[in-house]
């Protein structure tokens, strides 16, 4: 089964025990029970429609009993204009009470003030279930891709996103590329790769792929990086690094890494999605990894607005805006609740919070129609419909004669987007939609659910020491498969942090209570129902009722008004429960589109360790006492992991290797190293190492390398042991596995003499961890304690005191692991038969005197 | 030694070394390195008419297999190796440079470069043997002085001995098919007969052997030094090791001269050694002197070897030679010579 990171994003009052004290007593809320699990309570499924409780004598869905239901009048529903983009909508809304008389708890008017306002009635504390707060049905369910170190956990393989560099071939000339110019001035294999047509919009930027005019024909180049085969310095894109490294750009050209800080993707299918072969073509890169449909098949009729608008690099400028650029977008709070799919139960579910950027996307829209700010800091790699050149120009000049385009585009979205929030199932108003006067417990159920949602954009965010250096922006295409993207425009060794955002599109209400007018009991007509007066709570005086009107002459309408008097007015009514109290719900459709962080990981180029080698020690056969050795480097072994560490520098090197290779130290290397090895380190030292750390301080030599093969002679004493280790280091100074520990020793027997050489292994030199003590013996076995558990210790004792006082402060051994008043087991063997028998042995001290 | 009854189903023989048996008690036994070699194959009985490949191979297949046996000398002289780089398309090769050693002519003659007589290298055992072998050999370049540094010398050259033209004899591709894979011979063991040698010289650091831009040949490979023995593994018993240092060997082609005058590497060349042999003083007595009993151990002795009457006491033995970057191999027949009377 393939695993999937479902998140999902929870209004934090939508959770039972939240602010909202009327989704508490109605217990339509999320809950978190004893294990941390969440779920979704629905009390509601339980009847067919929830006003029948007004019929019902008994039941409700409030755990308080004293609210029967929630009721609103969808007849009375207003809006201030219905030719409104976002239309605002009133509609009334009643509450209605359960008197403790018909099993409820309601007492009283008093009670039941306090109950909707909050206070405190009879000792007992109420919150208040009336609240102008604003709420939102808005929560969406979010895939997220696991990292690589997850995936190697839950062994499989879908929805992964990977960040991670490789070293592909050593060419000496980008060091002094890297030295002279910034990330966004190195060649870009992405860039290279979309040919003169794409290019030849904006001239900095083509004099920047070109090399100031260096390369005649892009066409060519972005054939190059279709070869399959590594190039070298002389040929292909490797021709075109050298050369590049000794481009002096114009001040012009300069302007083009500003223009990359943005790089925009309309149809990311046709560049990041193919099965293009550049991995070869840069000396290294980073490689940007992640599934496009995340989500599985979303809908797409945000994007169909879009597209059919040709509003894509729009979309993607107006996201750079108010996410990046200028940041008008707010923050929303969501609670969330992550839960693990897969085959395996390596990681528990979480649940958490995240703090979402937001942005009001018809508010976004309309800013980004009345506002052109001049931006230089964009490039459209591509557009729909042929506008790439229009759109890079009305950037840098949004007054050009071409601005009409955009204008037009905008509209035209803003029109259709109205339109689909008129049609769409999740801001639909209520009038228009079958929930009727129920719709208050709709809305509350459907924070349950989640809500419309399209992703529309990804982005990666490419950042250095913190800084945001450079964003990638990619429309949304809805084609399945893994958009990756190629970055060679980083510096070898420097530490980049990539993340990877998805933009996506949330439709749901926003709405909030205003108006409350409570009734109060002013006489009782017995069967006829109950009289109330209407009141402002906060004022005293005497309010209309908002459900229900004086003239009201159809039962749809709220409950009739049957007061029969020329005095009366709508402030008074006459109704079967005894505990109302109306309000006016004010509620909107909200488009709102939030930044979803898919993936962050850090990565930076390095070198993979240099190769291993093979020592072959020797002696010169004659009396100098010189001891050889010849060294030749190794052939890569696939199968080998990460060498052993001497050095601290070696204990970085493996920490950034492994964070960066996404591996574990058992994990065998993929590749060997790609710069030249150049070093031969040699380490030696008199005492027996018990580590290869302890050498660490015994760099003996350290020898530059023209050949695969060198000799290393070094003159000894006689009689001595030396222990030699010798480890390569390639060009970027990173070191291969170590040779084995070289026991080499002179022997001078009467003048002869003649070298002994031993290999010895990590484990050869480690020290043994105790074994169990053995000793041989005839007939008489006597076993004492150490010296140091018979000494007298005795630095509490005050001499100038009676002896006897002292006696229970002197101490036996000097040892914090005393023997006494222990039980030891000893063994007996015997040599011959190889029978035994165990001896427990107790050591008593006695302190009688 | 011993050979394995294939009949049966054996798929590995091993046995373990001392050191193999201490780790096997110690409980750290682990294969870290291994060798190959199939020195007891007989290539040549691969048949290439056979109908099909099984065919083609069962004679080789059939064929026993040296028992597991401790002594890595013992089974393996000729051991299969690998390789730093996995783009090593040509193989490095030792060619001898003498006159004639790659095609008439070719490399030219050259003072001082031994040329063989009748497939084996003289080497004399003394002056009075030097004086008889220019008479019966017509030349001084037939033969090697014993001791002699500034003398004759063996020339021993290691490249890509072909005539390919993507392995031609330029810089270019002496980095990219040499350099660059790790082929580079800049050391060479040299084994020989210890009963026979004392020493072996070779040429001195900063020797020459390479072409100027106009195409002159440049080359200086002496004074020859001597070496002293080193206790690196032997390829067969009785022979001492020598690690000599091998110079660079920078003749290039070139439009102006044939470079295959100069060098019997047709490609490109890595480098250029040049040694000479120091026998046994016993072996080196006039023929006033009693032969050593060697002469009669292992060689022959008061043979006449040319067309005059001169009698000479002689030993074939062989002197090996390998790279030890590339691996390549030669086998350098001598034959010591010593004047013995007519």
């Amino acid at each position: 089964m393939a695993g999937t990171k479902n998140n999902t994003f929870i209004q934090p009052d939508s959770f039972s025990g939240s602010s909202d004290q009327l989704l508490n007593d109605i217990g339509i809320a999320w809950i978190i029970d004893e294990n941390g699990d969440v779920t979704f309570e629905d009390p509601i499924t339980l009847f067919s429609k929830p006003e029948d409780w007004l019929l019902d004598t008994n039941e409700t869905a409030a755990s308080t009993k004293a609210l029967k239901y929630v009721e609103l009048q969808p007849c009375f529903q207003s809006t201030g204009s219905n030719n409104s983009l976002i239309p605002v909508y009133t509609i009334p809304g009643r509450f209605y009470g359960f008197a403790s008389g018909s099993g409820g708890s309601v007492v009283d008017d008093q009670h039941w003030k306090a109950y909707l306002m909050g206070g405190t009635y009879a000792e007992e504390s109420f919150s208040g279930i009336y609240s102008e707060a604003e709420r939102r049905t808005l929560g969406f369910d979010y895939v997220t891709p696991y990292t690589q170190e997850e995936n190697i956990l839950v062994d499989n393989t879908s929805n992964l996103a990977k960040v991670g560099s490789s070293n592909v071939y050593h060419l000496a000339e980008m060091s002094d590329y890297e030295g002279r110019q910034t990330e966004l001035m190195l060649p870009s294999v992405e860039l290279c790769k979309l040919g003169s047509s794409s290019l030849d919009s904006v001239p900095d930027v083509y004099n920047f792929v070109s090399l100031d005019g260096a390369i005649e024909d892009l066409n060519d180049l972005a054939n190059e990086t279709k070869s399959i085969d590594p190039p070298s310095g002389s040929s292909g894109y490797g021709e075109y690094l050298v050369t590049g490294s000794k481009t002096e750009f114009s001040s012009s050209t300069s302007t083009a890494a500003s223009l990359q800080k943005n790089l925009c993707y309309t149809e990311p299918e046709n560049w990041l999605q193919k099965k293009s072969i550049t991995e070869c073509q840069a000396p290294y890169y980073i490689k940007i990894e992640f599934e496009a449909a995340l989500q599985g098949s979303e809908d797409t009729d945000l994007r169909g607005i879009f597209g059919g608008s040709s509003f894509k690099a729009d979309l993607l400028n107006m996201l750079r805006i108010a996410f990046v650029d200028s940041p008008t977008a707010g923050s929303t709070t969501f609670s969330k609740r992550t839960e693990y799919i897969s085959d395996t139960d390596v990681f528990p579910n979480s649940n958490g919070s995240a703090n979402l950027k937001s942005l009001d996307l018809m508010e976004a829209l309309r800013s980004y129609y009345n506002n052109s700010p001049s931006s230089t800091n964009l490039y459209f790699v591509d557009s729909e419909d042929g506008y790439t050149n229009d759109n890079n120009k009305l950037q840098i000049s949004p007054s050009d004669s071409m601005r009409f385009i955009k204008a037009s585009q905008t509209m035209s979205v803003i029109s259709k987007l109205s339109g689909f929030i008129d049609t769409n199932e999740h801001t639909l108003p209520i009038a228009d939609t079958s929930d009727g006067k129920d719709a208050f417990y709709s809305w509350l159920i459907n924070r349950g659910e989640p809500n419309y949602s399209e992703t529309v954009a990804f982005r990666i965010e490419k950042k250095k020491a913190g800084n945001v250096i450079q964003n990638i922006w990619m429309f949304n295409d809805a084609k399945e498969g893994a958009l990756t993207y190629y970055d060679s425009q980083i510096k070898y060794g420097d530490e980049y942090e990539y993340s990877i955002y998805a933009y996506t599109v949330s439709a749901g209400i926003k709405y909030r209570m205003k108006d409350l007018v409570i009734g109060k009991n002013i006489s009782d007509l017995g069967e006829d129902g109950h009289c109330l007066q209407f009141y402002n709570p906060y004022s005293g005086e005497n309010a209309d009722q908002l459900f229900s009107r004086l003239d009201t002459t159809s039962s749809d309408h709220g409950a009739l008004n049957t007061i029969e008097s020329t005095f009366a007015d709508n402030s008074q009514a006459v109704i079967d429960h005894p505990f109302v109290a109306d309000f006016n719900l004010e509620y909107t459709p909200e488009v709102q589109v939030y930044e979803v962080p898919l993936f962050t990981n850090t990565a930076s180029v390095i070198d993979n360790p240099a190769p291993g080698l093979d020592v072959i020690p020797f002696q010169k056969v004659d009396n100098s006492q010189t001891i050889g050795f010849l060294t030749r480097v190794e052939s890569f072994e696939p199968s080998s992991v990460f060498p052993s560490i001497i050095t601290e520098s070696d204990a970085k090197y493996q920490e950034k290797y492994f964070t960066n290779r996404s591996i574990t130290a058992s994990t065998p290397l993929e590749d060997d190293s790609i710069s030249p090895t150049t070093t031969l380190e040699i380490y030696k030292t008199l005492n027996k190492p018990t580590t290869l750390t302890d050498l660490s301080e015994n760099l003996y030599k350290t020898i530059t390398l023209d050949n695969t093969t060198h000799v290393f002679y070094d003159q000894v004493n006689t009689n001595k042991k030396y222990y030699y280790v010798f480890r390569l280091l390639n060009e970027r100074g990173f070191a291969g596995p170590p040779s084995p520990v070289i026991e080499a020793e002179i022997v001078s027997d009467g003048g002869y003499k003649f070298a002994t050489f031993e290999d010895l292994s990590e484990e050869d030199i480690a020290e043994k961890s105790p074994l169990t003590p053995s000793k041989s013996f005839k007939k008489l076995l006597q076993v004492v304690p150490a010296q140091q558990q018979l000494t007298m210790n005795a630095p509490d004792v005050d001499f100038t005191a009676p002896a006897k006082d002292a006696l229970d402060k002197i101490k036996v051994g000097s040892l914090d692991d005393s023997v006494f008043d222990k039980t030891f087991k000893l063994r007996l063997t015997s040599k011959k038969t190889g029978k035994k028998i165990d001896v427990n042995l107790t050591f008593n001290l006695d302190r009688g005197a | 030694m011993s050979f394995l009854d294939n009949c049966g189903s054996i798929v590995l023989d091993a046995i373990l070394t001392d050191v193999g048996r201490k780790r096997m008690a110690q409980g750290t036994f682990k294969v870290s390195k291994f060798a190959l070699g199939d020195d007891e194959v007989d290539y040549s009985l691969y048949n290439k008419e056979a109908s099909d490949s099984v065919a083609r191979g069962n004679l080789i297949l059939s064929q026993s297999c040296f028992e597991a046996f401790s002594n890595d000398s013992a089974v393996i002289n000729y051991g299969l190796t690998n390789f730093v780089s996995n783009h090593v398309f040509y193989m490095p090769e030792m060619k001898l440079n003498y006159s004639g050693s790659q095609t008439t002519g070719q490399p030219e003659e050259r003072e001082g470069f031994t040329r063989p007589y009748e497939g084996a290298f003289y080497l004399s055992a003394n002056d009075e043997t030097s004086l008889k072998l220019k008479e019966d050999l017509s030349s001084d370049n037939y033969f090697l002085k014993s001791g002699n540094s500034l003398s004759n010398k063996i020339v021993i050259e290691s490249g890509i001995n072909s005539d390919e033209a993507e392995a031609s004899a330029t810089e270019s591709n002496r980095k990219d098919l040499i350099l660059d894979n790790g082929l580079l011979d800049s050391y060479m063991i040299v084994y020989v007969d210890s009963r026979l040698f004392i020493s072996v010289m070779s040429q001195p650091r900063g020797s020459k052997f390479e072409t100027r831009a106009n195409g002159a040949f440049l080359y200086n490979l002496g004074p020859l030094q001597g070496n002293t023995p080193v206790t690196l593994p032997r390829i067969i018993d009785s022979h001492d090791s020598y690690l000599i240092s091998a110079a660079d060997n920078k003749v290039m082609h070139n439009t102006t001269t044939n470079d295959l005058h100069f060098s019997a590497i047709k490609g490109a060349r890595g480098t250029v050694a040049a040694i000479g042999l120091t026998m046994e003083n016993r072996l080196c007595g006039t023929s006033t002197t009693n032969s050593d009993p060697k002469y009669a151990e292992f060689g022959k002795t008061s043979e006449v070897l040319f067309s005059g009457a001169n009698k000479y006491d002689y030993i074939d033995t062989t002197v090996y030679a390998i790279g030890a970057s590339s691996n390549a191999q030669i086998s350098i027949p001598v034959r010591i010579v010593r004047y013995a009377g007519t």
